[in-house]
């Protein structure tokens, strides 16, 4: 009974259906403006039509144009890396000699190759070694601070360990010519660190540059580390100071790996003192 | 009671006056006059849908045929009204009338529910005619003005032709 109320559904749509159009087409085929206003509607349902059959279309592609995209993304990326390549040739030719002396320190440019910032104890590659001159000892600097101290080389690359680094200290000073501590990451922030033993009677000012200070056989003295901010008083007798430093340290791509050619007879003689 | 042969009569007679109308009484552009769905909805239960759709089909082209109408206009209006006559019926007269196949009146279902259910045919052949004649171009405040004051003019016609076209009030 009901299969055939269902068809007797179908058989009187189908009837109206026809009997619409007829009716429309006739009245489509002897009104101008009907057919005008008829041919904007179906203009308009067609291209509505159209236009989701073609969003499908474009849905079931997706696959092919996102494999088209990984191919054009690796070929940039090729690109990338060799024009990167000839930038590196040309930094490196701007600095007469690739690597050069000024009194006891030899500078040696260098590109990172590798880099770890998200532990506590983070290190980088660099991708010079032995054979360019690199020894164990030497600082890695930017011209934004100190970054580093190599650890290991080999033939080719060099392994640094980078200053943000549990235990690892820089000798600083505030100012040109102020008090020195040591200063390390304060192991947490991506871009500060804690200056240290600071005593009580000297002045400071919170924004004060701090620098290398020189009092070491790593890193030359003068390079600009970073701006003092709070300060507070440890144990009753020193200070300690939160420094922002100005290397950003997730974006370091070239170094400078200074190394102080009076190192070994520095330390030779301290050996012989003790 | 009245016979088929006469209900057929009267429906070419008051098609014949739905034409006059049509060609003769102009009565601005507000106002439409119609009988066709309170024809349309007069066609005994007997018939069945398909063929009521064909009538009405036939009467609205022969309408717009005779008349200096849009030809098809009042056949698309009328189309819709016959597909819903059993429904309209089935609503607002009762499941009964449409399983008996037995006739309405207005004096065995009440002067109300008949002018309810000439309402609704006549609300429905009205948007679709006045949709179909606007074509987009008038405004809508337009067509609603025009759509109630057609329907309040055909109610009284859609009345006259029940009156008329159902058996038992005529003895």
């Amino acid at each position: 009974m009901r299969r055939g109320n269902f068809i007797g559904t179908l058989i009187n749509a189908a009837i109206f259906i026809l009997l619409e159009i007829a009716a429309l087409s006739m009245l489509n085929h002897n009104s101008q403006l009907q057919r005008v206003w008829f041919s904007r509607g179906t203009h308009a349902f067609m291209g509505a039509v159209w236009g989701g059959t073609q969003s499908i279309k474009d849905y079931f592609s997706l696959r092919k144009a996102n494999e088209a995209l990984a191919q054009e993304n690796f070929e940039l990326r090729t690109r990338l890396a060799r024009f990167e390549l000839q930038e590196e040739e040309i930094w490196e030719d701007s600095i007469p000699g690739a690597a050069k002396t000024a009194g006891d320190f030899r500078f040696i440019p260098a590109s990172i190759v590798k880099i770890s910032n998200n532990t506590q104890h983070n290190y980088m590659i660099i991708g010079k070694g032995s054979d360019d001159g690199i020894t164990v000892g030497s600082g890695v600097i930017t011209g934004k601070g100190a970054v580093g101290i190599v650890d290991a080389v080999s033939d080719n690359y060099s392994y640094a360990r980078s200053f943000r680094n549990f235990g690892m200290s820089i000798s600083a000073r505030i100012g040109q010519s102020g008090s020195v501590g040591p200063m390390e990451w304060d192991g947490r922030s991506r871009d500060r660190a804690i200056l240290k033993e600071i005593p009580h009677h000297v002045e400071f000012h919170e924004g004060d540059t701090i620098y290398t200070s020189g009092y070491s056989s790593i890193f030359p003295p003068d390079i600009p580390l970073g701006t003092l901010g709070h300060s507070k008083v440890v144990n009753g007798a020193t200070f300690e100071i939160s420094v922002d430093l100005f290397e950003d340290f997730g974006a370091i791509r070239h170094v400078t790996v200074v190394d102080n050619m009076g190192k070994e007879e520095m330390n030779r003689l301290e050996e012989e003192q003790r | 009671m009245r016979t088929g042969q006469n209900f057929f009569i009267l429906y070419l007679l008051l098609l014949i006056c739905q034409i006059a109308i049509c060609n003769y009484a102009a009565l601005g552009p507000y106002l439409m006059l119609t009988l066709l769905p309170a024809m349309v909805i007069c066609i005994p239960l007997t018939i069945s849908t398909p063929a009521c759709m064909l009538i009405a089909f036939a009467s609205g082209l022969a309408v717009d045929w005779l008349s200096e109408g849009l030809i098809g206009i009042n056949a698309a209006s009328l189309i819709p009204v016959a597909a819903l006559r059993s429904t309209f019926i089935r609503i607002f007269l009762g499941e009964d009338i449409i399983n008996r196949k037995d006739s309405f009146s207005v004096r065995r279902n009440g002067a109300g529910k008949i002018s309810i259910v000439m309402a609704a045919t006549t609300s429905v052949f009205l948007l679709v005619y006045i949709f179909l004649d606007g074509a987009g171009t008038r405004p809508f405040w337009f067509c609603t003005a025009r759509f109630f004051a057609s329907l309040a003019a055909n109610m009284i016609l859609a009345m006259l032709v029940t009156d008329i076209l159902t058996p038992d009030d005529r003895r």
